[in-house]
């Protein structure tokens, strides 16, 4: 694997931050967050066009329901969800700006 | 290994296959019929214009017909109607036989062509496989082109580069640089990835690379005017293509063409963190003093009092070993900078401003010096043969040289100069007259540069005997290509 390939990844990864995928405050509840979760999953079986898209520091990108999905079960690990809070809550005062 | 050994020995049929061999027969066949072709043609135009024109014409007209119009017939017209015309559209046997006849193209950089037109098609070679074409400029102009459609910029990066730093008197022959740099840039056109537009024309030249660079330098927020633009596009080729590229370039001013660019945020240091990451996934260029900017910006947001923080944090979300989860984000933060500053232009600073940035620039010093250690694993001269191409091992010899000339910047004389003489000197060195040996003259372009760039190297690490020959392999190397 390549330096680039290496930053596209890391890129990837940030701007898939579970808290900006979930449309949550890092500071959301883990019921907030499941409920969250499960209203954008429901959004996206029923095709709604806002459900498909989602607000990073860098622009709109795609969320599908594997995404979702995989942001849930992240934000379930308390260690995993203490990284992501860390990075969201710069990112998402960015998205806010 | 001894200088003795090291060196490589003259190939006899160097020189002599140009001038005696099959390659001079060729040569003498295509002379004699390019004279015959020619002198028909010429007299053809004086007869029919002399005997139609009777003696009317003019001092100027008779110079446009007798002279100045043959003269781009015989020296222009080929190249043109194989690049501008056979080649876009297909005509590939019709493209070499118009490049056959131009006086531009030198009879044994055909089957070089030939690839570069496989490449520029986006097909299979068909002339001749990999291994048997030699490392010359068009082969590796048809490698990077390859590389940028498949979207391995790094790659097409490296060759880039390597063709923009060639040592004296290595070859890059103009219809190359005008038409072989034209088409690897357009292929960065159709993708819109400016900043690969600017890096790839500046080895090229010709009227269409001169208004793509401005396209791409607009893009980047220089002030390009608009009546030079318009200029540009007047004289190059292709308008009617090109005519939105321009038009949107003088619209939108100094935001070019970047509808699918996404908005750069600056708001945060995680954000400002992040638009680093996509700046270098997409091969925008770097600076270094930008990210140790970064670096200053991220010092407090990881120092002990925020890692304090963080690790309070973790005890609220009931996380083990929180001090060390909170480490953790340090290191990542540091890891990733690293990764950032390797792929940045300019000297670390000396005397790092902060802790925090000294920290980084070992890192980046111990990841450039392990990534070279690591290169080196495919220098096994032993391993050189048929099997490696010249080009392929051209191309792994440009891996070794980016680490290297990215450590340069950044790890720092010492340290290089103990690399070169316990791993990098007799392994590379081995391997160059290995593909060298191998090889012969079709390798003869590629290990030219390599020994040159040994010999440099060497030079900095004050190895006397490795300088000297190294020059002389180079210089054999480049008597073979004449």
């Amino acid at each position: 694997m390549t330096d680039a390939d290496d930053v596209e990844n890391l890129m990837r990864e940030r701007l898939a931050n579970p808290f900006l995928v979930l449309a949550v405050a890092p500071s959301a509840s883990a019921a907030e967050i499941e409920r969250q979760g499960q209203r954008l999953l429901a959004e996206l079986a029923a095709g709604l066009d806002g459900a498909r898209r989602y607000e990073t520091p860098l622009g709109m990108r795609e969320r599908t329901s594997e995404l979702v999905r995989s942001a849930i079960a992240e934000l379930r690990d308390p260690a995993r969800r203490l990284g992501h809070e860390w990075w969201a809550r710069g990112l998402a005062a960015a998205v806010a700006v | 290994m001894t200088a003795f050994s090291a060196m490589i020995a003259l190939a006899p049929q160097a020189r002599d296959a140009d001038l005696v061999g099959r390659g001079g027969g060729r040569a003498a066949i295509r002379l004699l019929i390019w004279t015959a072709l020619w002198a028909t043609v010429l007299r053809n135009i004086g007869g029919s214009v002399g005997a139609w024109a009777e003696g009317s014409l003019g001092v100027g007209v008779t110079f446009l017909i007798a002279v100045a119009i043959p003269v781009w017939l015989f020296v222009v017209f080929p190249s043109w109607l194989a690049f501008r015309f056979a080649a876009p559209r297909g005509m590939r046997r019709l493209a070499l036989a118009a490049c056959w006849m131009s006086p531009l193209v030198r009879l044994r950089d055909l089957p070089s062509i030939a690839a570069f037109f496989d490449a520029a098609v986006d097909s299979p070679f068909r002339l001749a496989p990999w291994g048997e074409l030699p490392a010359d400029t068009w082969t590796a102009l048809a490698s990077a082109l390859q590389a940028d459609r498949r979207r391995a910029p790094a790659h097409a990066a490296r060759i880039v580069d390597a063709l923009a730093h060639l040592p004296a008197g290595a070859r890059f022959p103009w219809l190359a640089r005008v038409h072989g740099v034209e088409t690897l840039v357009l292929s960065a056109v159709a993708r819109r990835d400016w900043p690969a537009v600017a890096r790839y024309a500046r080895l090229g030249q010709g009227r269409l690379v001169v208004l793509l660079a401005m396209v791409a330098r607009a893009a980047r927020g220089d002030d390009v005017p608009a009546f030079e633009l318009w200029i540009a596009w007047l004289r190059a080729p292709m308008r009617r293509a090109l005519l939105p590229i321009v038009r949107t370039a003088v619209a939108q001013g100094q935001a070019v063409v970047t509808a699918d660019v996404p908005p750069r945020a600056r708001a945060t240091i995680h954000a400002r963190h992040v638009a680093m990451l996509e700046a270098a996934a997409r091969h925008e260029e770097l600076r270094t003093d930008d990210v140790m900017a970064l670096a200053a910006a991220w010092q407090p947001a990881v120092d002990d009092a925020a890692l304090a923080a963080l690790h309070a944090r973790a005890l609220e979300l009931g996380v083990r070993d929180g001090g060390a989860r909170a480490q953790a984000l340090r290191e990542q933060v540091l890891d990733e900078l690293a990764l950032l500053l390797a792929r940045a232009d300019g000297e670390l600073p000396r005397a790092p401003a902060h802790p925090f940035a000294d920290t980084l620039a070992a890192r980046a010093r111990e990841g450039e010096i392990a990534r070279i250690k690591a290169s080196l694993a495919a220098f096994d001269a032993d391993a050189v043969g048929p099997s490696l191409p010249p080009l392929a091992a051209w191309e792994r010899w440009l891996a070794l040289r980016a680490a290297w000339e990215r450590a340069e910047q950044t790890a720092g004389r010492a340290a290089l100069a103990t690399l070169w003489r316990t791993g990098v000197r007799d392994r590379l060195w081995s391997y160059c007259c290995a593909v060298s040996h191998s090889h012969g003259t079709r390798a003869a372009w590629a290990a030219h540069m390599m020994f040159d760039w040994l010999a440099d190297r060497a030079e900095v690490a004050g190895d006397l005997v490795a300088v000297l020959a190294n020059r002389e392999n180079a210089r054999i190397a480049l008597a073979s290509l004449r």
